[in-house]
């Protein structure tokens, strides 16, 4: 068994309670980066342990830190993004509500390292366990004196808020949670300027994933180089794999980032649900391209790796589809979900991708028109790198490389009028 | 400054300005929808994207700052492709009604499409529908499946009017502007947000139907509805008024109107406006010719003055008419007759001024040209009656013949002054339909509405603005100054201007503060007085 460390406690029972954590080293973290590290030092150490983003974009958190201006003269706010959105995502929700004090910690140290006094988490407005496990942790947190005033005695202010969202998917997108935030409906804000300097109530502001957050105690407590210890080279550190789909063991997974794709399905994942032979994997949550048998057996589940083969790490949602999967018909599905979850603001991404979800729709009810391809593609090569915020691009993900990928699978539908794959009905792939 | 290149043209701008200011600097016109220059930047249409060297991907030009070196590409074959995607994206689920659209003619969606678009669809799916036309409030309607959802309007009513009954409701292709639930678009500026949208989704109830615009003739010319004089067009057709619009004018207006101003005018076409002069026969007014009418002056004014002198003969000069009218009253009165009691009606005050946040203000005084009245009315070393002193001296029988100048748009004198009209024995007024002012008069003179005027108003900050006719005077209706001038020529004056631009030249050289002013100068946004 590898060695875990966002995970491995995570079955130890009464976890969230702040005694048991404690008694598992909890909050010894906080202690020692309050006692012994100054706010630099602190910004240095994750820097120099290659901790990145587990959002999706795996920009490096203490690169990130540091562009936050020290003399602004405003206060700095610190926002964790739990809204956990992505399809085939489902890690940040399993940490909040398994191991709560592990996110507070690492958000206090954040706190401290970016001179912030108020964070938030904005959480995802369905996950009502998650905010109520959340909650009662804060609270002990405020009682034990690791948040509020005179953190451990150190001299450090820290207030924190729980914030539920109102169930949108762009509310995930860094400035559109801070538009929602602020009591706005979650648009997405045009950049520059960036949220390190002009962020929530217009102060500098750090955004950062649940996972994320959740790793910096250990940092602290053992260091960047024992952190550099797991994963590749760029892709330090271990990572929270989601696996759903045509398989046998679907789950959260904590493994060393760089495990081959095929390893985490097979000996992980307990392999492909009856045997059946393997389509194809979206391996970082729905937006990220897909990929195809041949390319599931030589790639690895690292940032570099999954780049080199045309797609991301993202999330770590790996969505895995068997030969009874019929990719016109996930595409319609994953389409349906970015047009109905598009915020409408910037025209590309409003009007695009609802066209993009009924050219697919009709391809696969069997009303394909010649040339629907070649549109689907213009369609996205408008909409690409065009739109005001990430989700145009996120949209296409999985138009482009479906089409590109499966695109013998689209002209079968369309010259035969039809759907021609057998489905295994007794998944629901529509919601 | 930063030295830049668009579109190979070297240029040297200032630093910080947009890609898109630069651009019009450069005469170069980016298209867009969102961006609007008083308003707050979103960047959401994705209609200004332009290409910058050495930078990846498309930037919009209205949010991207200009940078020394720049070198920018506003009409690549990226950019070109961009803007035809853009189009299309917002004409498949546009109903495509333009034979029936308000805004037809002067929609800047069917200019771009015009120009960039393409002339086939390339969208055979089920286009989106939303209801056909709401209503906004009393002066606006939406039609939803038009609408490019750029929320300039939102914007306007978050940013100028501070008023926020805007907003986008629902997400993605289901998006669509409305107001707040039970709320109205009823604030004092709504009318704005139809010249705002670039589309015909926010239309104007009033002018809906009226007439396609190229129908119209524009005219620029001034608000009269109250002292701050908001620069305006005035677009009519058959000789009617069938819509007014603000015209931009950063001293004055920016570039917006009230909903009072823009939607007030009707009075213009008032169905009972006078068309011939007017003369009391016991109960009975009667038209008679203006030979008739001059000479009826003549022979009344004429009597006073050598029964009771000069002193006995007063006037009232308008706030609601040009300086060129009442300068000539200034003429009759103080040169032509020889008489002191010259006084400007004090228009009542009806509501208080409102000052947007925006910096836009409603004056509370709602004539147009109190302060021009004034200026020319004026006699060095010599402090003005007021009109109620005057109406005083009627009462008490010292002023028997009183020239009263009306105009009012709909003014009201309070009552115990109307009272006080029915003592003078002979009261002349000039005015564009029957008011409170003709009802005692001996003699009515018709005049103009601003709409039919060549002339200035001088607005609350001393301003001189030009008004410009739109519409033919109804039957022998004149200008004052032109009536007055043949009272005071029947009256031995020497006076003859063949125009209104040679009254105002007279008025800069004898009103004090007007002397830097020449007519032609004033051109289209008038000159702030000395």
């Amino acid at each position: 068994m590898e060695e875990k460390i966002l995970l491995k406690y995570i079955d130890v029972p009464d976890i969230e309670n702040i005694e048991v954590y404690q008694k598992h080293d909890g909050y010894k973290g906080l202690a020692k980066a309050l006692k012994q590290h100054k706010p630099d030092q602190i910004i240095e150490l994750v820097k120099a342990s290659g901790l990145r983003g587990r959002g999706g974009a795996g920009f490096p958190a203490g690169l990130k830190w540091s562009f936050v201006p020290k003399d602004s003269g405003k206060p700095v706010f610190l926002c964790c993004n739990a809204d956990e959105g992505e399809p085939g995502t489902f890690k940040d929700r399993l940490l909040m509500e398994k191991n709560p004090h592990q996110l507070i910690e690492g958000i206090v140290i954040t706190a401290y390292a970016v001179n912030c006094h108020q964070a938030y988490i904005y959480i995802r407005g369905e996950f009502s366990q998650a905010m109520q496990v959340l909650e009662q942790a804060i609270a002990e947190a405020y009682e034990h004196n690791c948040l509020g005033k005179n953190i451990l005695k150190q001299g450090f202010n820290l207030e924190l808020s729980l914030h539920s969202g109102a169930g949108s998917y762009i509310a995930g997108e860094e400035t559109g949670l801070l538009e929602s935030l602020e009591g706005k409906r979650a648009e997405p804000r045009l950049k520059p300027p960036f949220p390190a300097s002009v962020g929530l109530f217009k102060g500098p502001t750090v955004i950062n994933n649940v996972e994320t957050l959740s790793n910096v105690p250990h940092i602290i407590m053992r260091g960047a180089e024992w952190f550099k210890g797991f994963g590749t080279e760029k892709s330090t550190g271990t990572k929270l794999f989601c696996l759903s789909g045509h398989i046998n063991k679907p789950g959260v997974y904590e493994l060393p980032m760089g495990i081959p794709l095929k390893e985490l399905i097979n000996n992980y994942g307990g392999g492909i649900i009856g045997g059946r032979k393997l389509k194809a994997v979206i391996p970082g949550g729905s937006s990220t391209p897909v990929l195809t048998a041949e390319q599931v057996e030589e790639v690895a589940m690292d940032f570099e790796s999954l780049q080199a083969a045309g797609t991301m790490l993202g999330s770590a949602g790996v969505i895995v589809m068997d030969e009874t999967t019929c990719m016109v018909d996930a595409l319609a599905n994953l389409t349906r979900f970015y047009a109905h979850e598009s915020c409408g603001q910037c025209t590309p991404c409003r009007e695009g991708v609802s066209w993009m979800e009924k050219i697919a729709r009709r391809i696969e009810e069997g009303k394909g028109l010649e040339g629907d391809l070649e549109l689907l593609l213009d369609i996205c090569d408008n909409i690409s790198f065009k739109t005001l915020c990430p989700m145009g691009d996120a949209a296409i993900g999985p138009v482009v490389s479906f089409i590109t990928k499966f695109r013998s699978e689209f002209e079968d539908h369309i010259r035969q009028g039809r759907c021609p794959i057998e489905k295994d009905k007794s998944i629901k792939v529509r919601g | 400054m930063a030295n830049i290149k668009i579109d190979g043209k070297e240029l040297q701008v200032a630093d910080g300005i947009t890609i898109l200011e630069a651009a019009d600097i450069a005469g170069i016109e980016i298209p867009h929808f969102c961006y609007h220059k008083e308003l707050s930047i979103r960047g959401s249409c994705r209609m200004c994207l332009v290409e910058v060297e050495k930078m990846p991907k498309l930037v919009p030009a209205c949010s991207t700052t200009i940078k020394d070196e720049m070198n920018i590409f506003t009409s690549s074959e990226r950019v070109i492709k961009n803007r035809r995607g853009v189009l299309e994206f917002f004409l498949i689920n546009h109903p495509l009604d333009c034979p029936i659209c308000d805004q037809a003619g002067e929609c800047t969606l069917q200019d771009y499409v015009y120009k960039y678009g393409s002339a086939v669809s390339r969208f055979t799916e089920e286009k989106e529908h939303f209801e056909r036309r709401k209503e906004l409030g009393p002066h606006v309607l939406h039609y939803t499946e038009r609408c490019v959802l750029c929320g300039r309007c939102i914007r306007f009513c978050e940013e100028i009017s501070e008023t926020r009954e805007l907003a986008r409701f629902n997400r993605s292709f289901r998006s669509e502007v409305d107001v707040f639930p039970g709320k109205r678009l009823d604030n004092k500026l709504s009318g704005n947000v139809v010249d705002l949208c670039p589309v015909g989704a926010m239309v104007s109830k009033e002018f809906l139907f009226k007439s396609r615009v190229w129908w119209l003739t524009h005219t620029e010319s001034i608000c009269p509805l109250c002292s701050r004089g908001c620069n305006i067009e005035i677009d009519s057709r058959d000789n009617k008024i069938l819509r007014v619009r603000p015209r931009p004018n950063p001293e004055v207006n920016i570039q917006w109107m009230c909903d009072d101003g823009r939607f007030g005018w009707d009075f213009v076409q008032r169905e009972d406006r006078l068309t011939s002069p007017l003369k009391r026969e016991g109960a009975e007014m009667v038209s008679i010719s203006r030979t008739q009418a001059i000479n009826l002056v003549k022979g009344r004014l004429s009597y006073i003055i050598s029964n009771f002198g000069k002193e006995a003969v007063a006037a009232i000069a308008s706030p609601y008419l040009t300086n060129e009218d009442n300068y000539l009253l200034r003429i009759l009165l103080l040169s032509v007759i020889g008489s002191p009691y010259l006084a400007v009606c004090q228009p009542p005050q009806v509501e208080e001024r409102m000052v947007f946040p925006s910096g836009f203000t409603i004056e509370a005084d709602k004539s147009p040209n109190l302060a021009g009245a004034q200026d020319v009315s004026a006699v060095e070393g010599r402090e003005l009656i007021s009109h109620r002193q005057l109406l005083q001296k009627v009462a008490s029988g010292e002023v028997r013949a009183l020239y009263f100048l009306g105009g009012a748009p709909r003014m009201s004198l309070p009552v115990e002054e109307r009272e006080m009209l029915r003592k003078v024995d002979f009261l002349v007024v000039h005015d564009y339909a029957p008011s409170e002012l003709t009802e005692w008069a001996e003699l009515v003179l018709p005049n103009l509405s601003f709409a039919e005027r060549e002339g200035t108003f001088t607005n609350f900050q001393g301003r001189v603005q030009r008004l410009r006719p739109a519409l033919l005077p109804p039957g022998e209706a004149k200008p004052d100054w032109e009536i007055l001038q043949e009272v005071c020529q029947a009256m031995g004056g020497e006076v003859n201007y063949p125009s209104a631009e040679k009254v105002f030249e007279e008025i800069v050289g004898a009103v004090p503060g007007y002397k830097s002013l020449s007519y032609k100068d004033l051109g289209n946004q008038g000159k702030a007085k000395g």
